[in-house]
Order: C-alpha cells, then structure tokens, then sequence
C-alpha cells in the first residue's frame, strides 16, 4: 500500500514537471543557434565579398502562431532562408498561444524580431500592440520589389487589402501589418445538393429567400449558422454592407464613424438578415449550437447555407456529411441586382515590433516570405493560399480540390477585408460583441432588425464620445 | 542518551530562529504567487494599461465608475449573483442528502455509488460543458427527445440558446459537477459522528428525515460552512468555463458571467486595466460573501 502511494505521488510529481515545460515546441533549428549565432555574429561582416546581402545581426528571432497551417511549412521555410544567407540563424517559438508566450517576453524588453498572427488573435496581443504603437512601419518593404520579381511588393498584394484598417490601423496609409494569407469567405453550401435540385445560388436576397422556399418544400431549412458563436456572420453581413451601402462606406464602418449605419440601404439588410429567424428560413435550434455542431447539420443537408471560410473543408474533415457532398462557396446576397458582389477574405498577418532587435533582417525574412518558392511551399505544406495577386495561379494543382475549387468565389465577387481601426484607448467597447451578440436575439424575433442596427450605432457614439 | 532525556524534561525556550526558517519558503511563495500579483491587480485597476502595459496612465477610478455604467457588466454581474444565490445552496443540500442517504442506509453498492457521484469531478469540467451542451443540444439531445416521448412537446426549446434558460442550464451543470464533491468531503465529516445518537433517535422513533435535520445538520454545522464557502467560490470560478464552453456567454449575454466579461475585455479587447478592475471587484464580492457566511454559521452556532 505504502509503495503504492509513494509511486503515485513520484508520478504526479513527474506529471507536474512535465506540464510546466509542455507550452511552447521551439524548432529544431533554436536548439543548437544559441552557440552558433555568436560565431555567426562576429563573421557577419567578412562574407560581404560573397555579393549576397549582409546584415550586423544574423540572429531572428520569430514567433510564430501555429493554427490550422500547421508547422510544417515554418520549419521547411527557416531552412531554406538559412540556405539562401548564409550565416544566418533563426528562431523559431511556434505555439497555438504564442501570444500569451511572447506578451511576457515583449513586457520584459525580449521583442521577438517577427511575428506571425491569426486573424482573430483571442490573446489581444496585436491589438494592444497597436493600441501602443509598438508596431514597425513597414511601408517601405511594400514600395520595394520582391525578391524574384521586381514589381514593388504593395502591387503584388491583392488590390483592396494594404490600405485597409487590417494592414494600415491608423489611417494614415502607412503599413503596419503585412498580409500572409487571403482565405475567402462567404456561404458554404453543398454543390452536389444544388445539382441535384436543378437550384442556382441566389444573387439577391429576393432570390435567396425564394430559393429558402424551395428548400422547404423538401424539408431543409434555408440558413444555419454558428449560434453561440455568432461572429461568424460577419462573412455575411460586412459583404452584404458592402454591396448595399458602398465599399467606402465600409470605412467609416470600420472607423465607428456615426451614422455609417443610418441609410435606408443598410437598414434592409439588418430586416433581411432578421428575416431569416422571424419568417421560418433558419435551421430549428440554430441559436442554441456551437460551430461544429451547426456545420455537421449543414454537411448532413439540414441546412442549405452556413457562413464559413474556405478553411471549413480541413477543419471537418472528420465530420460526418451527406452523400456526395462537395463544398462550395459563394457570395453574400445583394439588394439589388446590379450591385457590386464582396468576398470578404480572412487574413492572417505578419509584424515586426517596433522595438526589434533585428529588423533589417526580419524585414529580408518577410520579403523572402513573398516569394514563389515559399507561395508554392506553403500551398503544399499547410493548402494555404498567399495574399498575393499571382498565387492563385501558383497553387494550381496544389491546393486540395475544395480549397481550390471555394476560390472561385473571387469570379463572383471583389476582393474586400474588413478590420476595426484601432480602438481609443479609452474606449472599453467589444465591438464584435456589439455587432454580433445580439444576433440570436435578432432571430428569434426578440429583438427588431432597428433595434439591432442602432444598437450598433449608439456603440459607434459610445466610442466616438471616448476619441 | 541521557542528555537528550534530560532536555526532553525541561521546559524549553521556543527554537524560534528554526520556526523562521521553516516558515520562509512558504512566506515567499505565497508574497510571490498571491499578495504580490493581487497587490499589481489592484495597481492596474487603477490605470488604462493594455495587455502589453507599456505606458499605463493613472486613471484613479475611472474603470470603477465606468463600471456601472456598462450594461454588460451589469447583465454578467447580475447572472453571477443568480447563480451564487441559488447553485451553493442546492448543491450543499443534495450533497448532504446524498451523504446522508449512503452513510444511514448501509447500501450494499455504497462503494460503487459514492464513485459514481464523485465521477463528474475527475472529468476535465471543459468535457462536461461539452457533454452537457449535447444533453441541452436542440434537435438531437436528450432532454428534448424524453419530453418528446413522454409527449410534452410544448416544454420542448433550444434550452442553450434561450434567454430564459441557458444560465439555468449551467447553473443545472454546475450542480451536477459539484454536488458529489461535497458529498465526499460530507460523509467523512458524518463518519466522524457517534453511531449511538443515531441509534438512540430510531429507539424514540425518529424518522430518517429528522435524524437529518436534527443530528446530522447541527452537528456539521462546522463542515457545511465550509464547504458553502467552497461552493460559492466554486460557482464564481467554474461558471466562467461551463458558460464559455456551453453558450459563449450566450444569447445576446444572457449567461455571461463576471470572468467571462473579465476574459473579453483583458484578452480579447486588450483592456488590462478595466478587466483587473472586474477582477478586483468579484474578489471583493468573495472575500465579503465568506466572511458573510461565516459570520452567520459562527453566530448561530454561539446562539445554541
């Protein structure tokens, strides 16, 4: 019995050791830099005969997110940097929460030379960096030409993203967050499904509500989303904004402008929004289920549409579905038929803090980022697509079949993003909370679509108020 | 040896310089890991400091008037207060039931059933607000199939997705977690009592109730202060999870609570200094609510 016990206790106390040291894997690459990147540092200056560019400092240190995209494509592309200059080491933090990693780190003045993001980073990490203007402007990376092609990097971008609120927080058409991937966002829905049924995918909301009728009639519901979760409309209703009010509108949306909401066209898709609860197109139980769980449905043909992004293929790819189903995606509804189409796009994004050690390397790094070798490497490793105007064409035959096929969305629709600038820092709204929190409210009718839309705007006040 | 018994004999003067050493390293841990950081909350809800806390400006108390003009922190404060109000004293109740039923009835199965209440415990409370947001889940979960069999289709509602149920829904979830917990801490305090009081009420004919009532609760009057206290603290701390897990603070806040409010406004929002002001607040609530409770177990206990 004693022995018993004392086993146990050694195994928890193995156990705890174990948990502390679980957090973050670093790349094979760091263990053995620490040593070389002295040696690296005093022969830096003498290898400037060799033609390549030379930097003072040859040690980056990065911290990278690692989501949905794996390491993969990290790991291969450090050693192909390192290959390509040599000298140089890199070191790589690659964690789920590298955010709350690095923010200890930065607090204590060891910045990280590059950061890589997700979009919606739930660390607040990036947020409070600009908040802090701890971001370095890197618009001059953007006027140069790239690495294997000499048209300068802020034309190879996709049109309608650098100057966005997402790349340029303040404003003031500098660049402060550097775009890694566009995946495009819209309605998924089932093609195979569509096919069958001889149905089109709606234009308008005229048509998408008529389509719900069909629908009905063999017992699948129009519309599901992720309830609990209801940010995810937001590949919907921005897009649907978009179209209704005018792209530039969009702007002052993003800017908490007052009034940006109040037009007669802004208000029609909050009602059609609405709509879809109060008259029946919304899948039973919706408001009630978290996002794998309204996705499933939506897979089983319970539902004809979800808002989602490209990445759903990958992140179900275990999940039960219907015969036959293949994943299709497209654009938001519009009101009127002529009206310009949006494909909301999610970004990923790279920094360089402000204070870095290292930036004329990190700012090489992220150059070589933008290359076709690392475009192609990353369609490979991760089946993601660069945010660049040529890397559709590059990961042709690359990309998984649904990855590729759910980009065709960008022939319906203009490219748009969609970020809030950057909050006053006296202001403690959650504007998505805000915007999107209320949605289920919305649906089943305790809540009109005018209540909604000056909810939002008495937020837009609230801030204005604090700027 | 016989030096030893000799000092063993004489009243000694405390070693008081090994007491200090011995005590140290739990002093420093504890100035460390609990006054140090409370004593930088406290700071910081003083300030507007982001999560980064590069140039944090005095704000004196503004994030505490700021407070109370926040509708959501006054929906999340107002479900806390739901919750503390009514998931601690069922919890203790039904676990002192439940102790009470395995300790008097001499159940064969004692050993299986004290396992099987204490089960919900070892599971990671992440996976109960998974497995419970299935058992509320709309179309396929259980709670809506029975009272579609038994034909009770008009109770039959998105239970996590309504208003008016989500926060009962993890309030109910927080009861199931919780209840077996208590019960073990409540059958070794109960083991703890003679046999023979119990013994001599069934000889004057004292039904199971009032044995409850009349021995078991005054005698523990002790241990079901404490583990109220436990409770309370309990429903703060693990209704952050359920709510996060089951509802997302969901619908529209319906079932948010403070330190899911807290947890947005630090880490999604980047107010450091607002969120710790929350903090500092629900601390407040806490320190007050046990001393409270205290108070009353010892007042009622020095009445008798």
């Amino acid at each position: 019995m004693k022995k018993a016990i004392s086993m146990m206790l050694a195994t928890a106390m193995a156990a705890t050791c174990l948990a502390g040291c679980g957090s973050a894997a670093s790349s094979s690459a760091a263990a053995s830099s620490e040593a070389a990147s002295s040696e690296a540092t005093s022969t830096a200056t003498s290898e400037a005969s060799t033609g390549e560019k030379t930097f003072e400092n040859n040690e980056l240190n990065i911290a990278v997110f690692e989501g949905g995209y794996g390491s993969e494509y990290w790991d291969e592309i450090i050693k192909r940097f390192e290959a390509a200059y040599p000298g140089v080491t890199v070191n790589m933090q690659i964690s789920p929460k590298i955010g709350d990693i690095i923010r200890p780190q930065i607090v204590a003045g060891n910045v990280p030379d590059f950061i890589s993001m997700n979009d919606n980073d739930s660390t607040g990490l990036i947020s409070s960096m600009v908040k802090e203007h701890a971001l370095m402007d890197l618009s001059d990376v953007f006027e140069e030409g790239g690495i294997d092609d000499d048209t300068p990097l802020k034309d190879q971008v996709i049109d309608g993203l650098l100057d966005s609120a997402k790349c340029s927080p303040y404003g003031d058409g500098k660049i402060y967050i550097a775009p890694f991937d566009a995946s495009p966002m819209g309605l998924v829905y089932n093609k195979t499904l569509f096919e069958e049924n001889g149905w089109e995918t709606p234009v308008t909301w005229d048509d998408f509500f008529e389509l719900g009728e069909k629908a009905k009639e063999k017992g699948i519901a129009l519309f599901t989303y992720q309830g609990i979760y209801p940010g995810y409309l937001e590949s919907m209703l921005w897009p649907a904004l978009a179209s209704a009010t005018g792209i530039d509108n969009m702007k002052a949306i993003a800017s908490y402008t007052p009034g940006s909401l109040s037009s007669d066209e802004a208000l029609k898709v909050f009602q059609n929004m609405a709509k879809i609860g109060t008259d029946g197109y919304l899948m039973d139980g919706t408001v009630a289920l978290n996002h794998t769980q309204s996705q499933t449905d939506m897979m089983m043909n319970k539902a004809l549409f979800i808002p989602n992004g490209n990445w759903m293929e990958g992140e179900m790819a275990d999940a039960p579905r219907a015969d036959g189903f293949e994943f299709g995606l497209t654009c938001a509804p519009v009101l009127d038929d002529g009206e310009t189409r949006y494909v909301m796009s999610s970004v990923e994004q790279f920094e360089i803090p402000a204070n870095a050690k290292n930036p004329e390397l990190a700012k090489e790094f992220l150059r070589f980022l933008y290359t076709e070798d690392s475009v192609k490497l990353f369609a490979e490793k991760a089946n993601g697509i660069y945010a660049l105007k040529k890397a559709n064409e590059m990961v042709k035959g690359i990309v998984t079949d649904g990855v590729y096929n759910m980009n065709d969305i960008y022939q319906e629709g203009t490219f748009m993003v969609f970020g809030w600038d950057a909050m006053p820092d006296t202001s403690k709204v959650v504007i998505a909370d805000s915007v999107f929190n209320v949605a289920s409210d919305v649906m089943n009718g305790d809540m009109t679509a005018e209540q909604w839309r000056d909810g939002i705007e008495a937020a837009f006040e609230e801030i204005a108020a604090s700027k | 040896m016989k030096n030893r018994q000799n000092r063993q004999k004489k009243a000694q003067p405390l070693p008081i310089l090994f007491i200090c050493i011995s005590v140290l390293p739990a002093v420093i841990l504890t100035l460390m890991f609990t006054i140090w950081p409370t004593a930088q909350a406290l700071y910081l809800s003083f300030t507007n400091a982001t999560s980064l806390g590069l140039n944090n400006k005095f704000v004196a108390l503004d994030n505490y008037i700021y407070m109370f003009h926040d509708k959501s922190f006054i929906q999340a404060l107002i479900n806390t207060a739901k919750l503390m109000a009514v998931v601690p004293v069922i919890t203790i109740f039904c676990s002192l039931v439940l102790a009470f039923v395995l300790n008097q009835c001499k159940l064969k199965e004692m050993v299986l059933y004290r396992t099987l209440f204490y089960f919900p415990n070892i599971v990671s409370l992440t996976v109960v607000g998974i497995i419970w947001s299935f058992v509320f889940h709309p179309n396929v979960g259980i709670v809506n199939k029975i009272l579609g069999a038994v034909g009770l289709e008009s109770l039959q509602r998105s239970w996590l997705g309504d208003s008016k149920t989500a926060l009962w829904c993890i309030a109910f979830t927080l009861l199931w977690q919780a209840a077996g917990y208590y019960m073990v801490m409540h059958i070794a305090a109960m083991d703890g009592i003679s046999p023979e009081i119990y013994e001599s009420a069934t000889l004057d004919g004292a039904s199971a109730w009032r044995k409850l009532i009349s021995i078991t609760m005054p005698l523990m009057k002790d241990i079901i202060g404490i583990t109220f206290v436990l409770a309370l603290s309990g429903t703060i701390n693990l209704s952050f999870v359920l709510s996060q897990v089951m509802t997302g603070g969901g619908p529209n806040g319906a079932s948010s609570v403070l330190l899911q409010y807290m947890y947005t406004q630090g880490f999604v929002n980047g107010n450091f200094g607002y969120a710790m002001a929350i903090t500092v607040f629900t601390l407040a609530i806490s320190v007050a609510l046990s001393m409270l409770s205290r108070k009353l177990t010892d007042a009622s206990e020095g009445g008798q």
